[in-house]
């Protein structure tokens, strides 16, 4: 579910990351006045936790494995604002370390997995505690916890997928190139959104529901007053206000995302010449960009439209092109040296 | 009846037979992938042990790697990809070797992943606009990857300053990374026994992953406990305050490098 770099428009990334603010800010806030100040490094090694956790094989029936994220699980261990920071810098330096995800993505992925995952999964299960009539601490009526939590971890990685599919989705219809074919994912919500519900929704659902319920049940069992609302820190009456208060943030981020249309508006309309305004009102929406993505080919200037440029850009081009050239040999053959060194310093050790 | 043959001084039959077991496989993919990838992940540390070698400012590396990944992402043309391209092969081709082939490894993996998932959208379109696409995710990771190899993670996270990035987050980050590694080396290990421990067909190795992560969990409490008292040793009472970055004559390379790149951006981005 990790959005890598250049997947989503530059736009779309800083829209995500301005609705991603409040959250931030808000989760911080939350987390000061629950923890005491001394308290913080609770936090950091929380973020560790969240990381090292993603990093796991979930076994899976059949003997597959799968990845899950576990923002429902720190929601449930830690309460959903420290599960928001703790995954957001697991999400990070996941980003830094691992190129997992991209870094002007950060927003859009934290907006997923550490927003949408970790308080969606967090409402569900705590709904459901209540309903069930359950306390979210101790070891009486586990049954019901571990289901609580399956579900709402079921349901927060899956609203995840969804949000990102959207985010996915959207892209061709409001990022194009001069010649009308999609700057970013090229794929529509009618191909987004089946091919990322369709695994979530069956193994990755699955992954995240046995990491959930597994963790959970070990730490009911052996240390129940580690789950969060054991503390007594945690009122009845400020966790109603938090889900009161939510309601404004969800408004909020709604909001946010209302430029989105101006800008895709905006930009689709800005980046078009006239005659392909034109184009596009008479032919239609699907109809805009085929024909000149047929007319071009696979020439050049198919794959780099603004390649032949007049005067200096192509000789800027040629001499780019060069040394492209000569540092990928560069490298190759750096690689090459470095494996056949490898293999002489072994042959010489052997040998002695 | 057992017959001691110790006393006579001959071997006992039973251990004269050839031992015929021959212990049954089991599936253990969950074990062996989370083993390999904690041990890429101490790798990654490993290797960012050796030493500052960037050089120029971290804040000024960071601004121009954002600034050139965000050009990238931006940009349709050719021309101004091409030249990205030059810039960011160029300086891979002329660093260290073990930093070259992480940064590869990285971005290698990255694009072949775009790669396989945007082919198709070349039968939707009829464009090779995917290669473009694969392209740009190829210089983005292998830039974002060069940054994360030449410089230290407190200096990294010391620039995020720059970006008006809370203390208290600057904090909580590096405490992450330091508990990545310590927490890393806890999970390693449980996941190292199960899995040297279990012979033959174990049923309860599926069973042991609960109890792996939940110890991990209960570790990290027990961890972030300590640090606290440690922590409180020191008399800490909550304010932290990273490091500032200082601008130097060497912030000019990357900075001047940047200005390049967006006046090219501008003429034909």
């Amino acid at each position: 579910m990790h959005i890598p770099e250049n997947y989503l428009s530059p736009a779309t990334c800083a829209v995500m990351t301005a609705a991603m603010v409040p959250v931030w800010v808000r989760a911080v806030k939350n987390v000061k006045t629950e923890l005491p100040k001394e308290k913080i490094s609770m936090i950091g090694v929380g973020a560790a936790f969240s990381f090292v956790g993603m990093m796991f094989n979930v076994p899976m029936p059949g003997g597959t494995t799968g990845h899950a994220v576990g923002g429902t699980l720190l929601a449930a261990l830690l309460g959903p604002d420290a599960a928001c920071i703790a995954v957001s810098m697991a999400l990070l330096l996941q980003a830094l370390i691992f190129g997992d995800g991209g870094i002007l993505a950060f927003g859009a992925n934290a907006f997923n997995m550490a927003f949408a995952m970790p308080y969606i999964g967090f409402a569900i299960y705590s709904l459901l505690l209540k309903l069930f009539k359950a306390a979210p601490a101790g070891k009486e009526q586990m049954t019901k916890k571990l289901v609580s939590a399956g579900v709402g971890s079921y349901v927060g990685i899956n609203a995840a997928a969804f949000l990102a599919a959207i985010e996915f989705g959207i892209q061709p219809y409001l990022f194009k190139d001069a010649a009308g074919r999609p700057m970013y994912c090229p794929y529509g919500l009618n191909v987004s959104i089946p091919s990322m519900m369709i695994g979530h929704l069956t193994i990755f659902g699955l992954a995240e529901i046995i990491f959930t319920v597994a963790i959970l049940a070990y730490v009911l069992k052996t240390s129940p007053n580690l789950v969060h609302g054991a503390l007594p820190t945690h009122a009845e009456g400020e966790k109603k206000k938090r889900f009161a208060s939510m309601l404004p943030l969800l408004l909020a981020i709604l909001i946010a995302f209302v430029p989105l249309g101006l800008l895709a508006e905006g930009t689709a309309w800005g980046e078009w010449g006239s005659d392909e305004i034109a184009e596009v009102v008479s032919d239609g929406e699907t109809l805009g960009y085929v024909p000149s993505g047929m007319e071009s080919g696979f020439s050049l200037e198919a794959i780099i439209p603004d390649y032949a440029i007049e005067g200096v850009p192509d000789i800027v081009g040629y001499i780019a092109s060069a040394i492209i050239g000569v540092a990928v040999l560069v490298i190759i053959f750096r690689l090459i040296g470095s494996v056949s060194g490898k293999k002489k310093v072994h042959e010489i050790e052997h040998s002695v | 009846m057992v017959r001691n043959d110790l006393g006579s001084g001959s071997i006992p039959d039973w251990m004269m037979k050839k031992n015929e077991y021959v212990p049954t496989k089991d599936r253990e993919g969950f074990l062996t992938k989370s083993l390999l990838g904690f041990l890429r992940l101490f790798r990654h540390f490993s290797m960012r042990g050796r030493g500052d070698i960037s050089v120029a400012g971290a804040g000024t590396e960071l601004v121009l790697t954002l600034g050139m990944i965000i050009m990238i992402a931006m940009t349709d043309s050719g021309v101004f990809l091409a030249c990205a391209g030059a810039g960011i092969l160029g300086v891979l081709s002329f660093s260290r070797i073990d930093i070259m082939k992480r940064a590869l490894s990285t971005s290698l993996g990255v694009t072949a992943f775009t790669f396989v998932i945007m082919l198709p959208a070349f039968f939707l379109y009829k464009s090779l606009g995917f290669l473009v696409l694969s392209f740009k995710v190829f210089l983005s990771v292998t830039a974002l990857s060069l940054l994360t190899s030449v410089i230290p993670w407190n200096r990294i996270t010391a620039a995020l300053r720059l970006f008006k990035m809370p203390n208290i987050l600057i904090f909580v980050l590096d405490m992450t990374i330091h508990y990545i590694l310590l927490l890393g080396n806890v999970a390693y290990d449980m996941l190292a026994a199960l899995k040297l421990r279990s012979i033959g067909k174990n049923k309860d190795k599926v069973n042991s992953f609960s109890g792996i992560l939940g110890t991990l969990f209960m570790k990290s409490v027990a961890m972030s406990k300590e640090t606290e008292d440690a922590l409180t040793c020191r008399l800490f009472e909550g304010r932290y305050d990273a490091a500032k970055t200082d601008f130097g004559i060497k912030d000019c390379i990357p900075l001047f490098t940047l200005i390049i790149f967006i006046i090219l951006y501008i003429f034909v981005g």
